[in-house]
């Protein structure tokens, strides 16, 4: 259920995401793509007033329970409950003593790293794919996700 | 989602290295292939997922040597996947 001041979605180009790649499998050099599932269709940043938090979202074929997976004080990640995919970040921006405009000078970065600390685990290796083009969409998309935090007081 | 194209024409006298390479690239028997040689040149297989799970795979194949592009292949997927979804839930 999302939240009632949830912005509008950023609409993706799951086409441009995904890179053309030629692998190995079984001694066979095929074409092998990541799974339509795995790319996002749509992105979205916005502060969510009922968890006081800084959410970004991202939309994929068919929707699906998640899982919180904390990375630290400050950050949460939601993980498909199956899929492993990553659903949705949340990010507690006033505990990190972080106004909208510190934000804005600074990148992401806490956000990329725990993604990059998420596909460190060896059990959601499979999604490693995913997460490397949500990280993609964060850096590529950073404008205009986190404009909403400027509202953040 | 993997694409494999260019198989070898089994259908207008083909040689055994055809019979071979088409064998290798789609992991079957030659001699499989030899009872019923296949007309298609092309094969897609496309994950489906239901609740987040793979529930199976779709094939598609062609009789056209290039005929499935990933492009296609995903705008389409994309437009029906949703609904399969749904549908598959209740089996």
């Amino acid at each position: 259920m999302p939240a009632p001041n949830a912005t509008q979605w950023i609409s993706l180009s799951p086409e441009k995401l995904v890179a053309d790649t030629r692998q190995q499998l079984r001694g066979l050099e095929l074409n092998i793509f990541v799974s339509p599932h795995d790319v996002p269709d749509a992105v979205r940043g916005y502060f969510d007033q009922q968890i006081n938090r800084f959410v970004i979202e991202f939309r994929y074929l068919a929707d699906e329970r998640w899982q919180a997976k904390t990375q630290d004080p400050f950050l949460t990640l939601r993980v498909g409950r199956d899929s492993k995919r990553l659903l949705g970040i949340e990010v507690d921006v006033r505990a990190l003593n972080a106004q909208a405009v510190g934000l804005r000078l600074h990148p992401p970065h806490l956000i990329t790293q725990a993604i990059d600390k998420l596909a460190m685990e060896p059990s959601l290796a499979r999604q490693e794919d995913n997460y490397r083009i949500a990280k993609d969409v964060i850096v590529d998309r950073k404008k205009e996700l986190f404009e909403a935090l400027a509202l953040v007081g | 989602m993997v694409i494999v194209t260019g198989l070898p024409n089994l259908q207008n006298a083909p040689t055994e290295a055809d019979f071979a390479r088409y064998a290798q690239e789609t992991w079957v028997s030659a001699d499989w292939l030899k009872t019923e040689p296949p007309s298609a040149r092309s094969f897609c297989g496309v994950p489906v997922e239901v609740n987040g799970r793979l529930w199976g795979v779709i094939v598609l194949d062609s009789r056209g040597d290039n005929a499935i592009k990933r492009r296609s292949v995903n705008l389409s997927y994309r437009l029906v996947a949703p609904f399969l979804g749904k549908l598959l839930e209740r089996l």
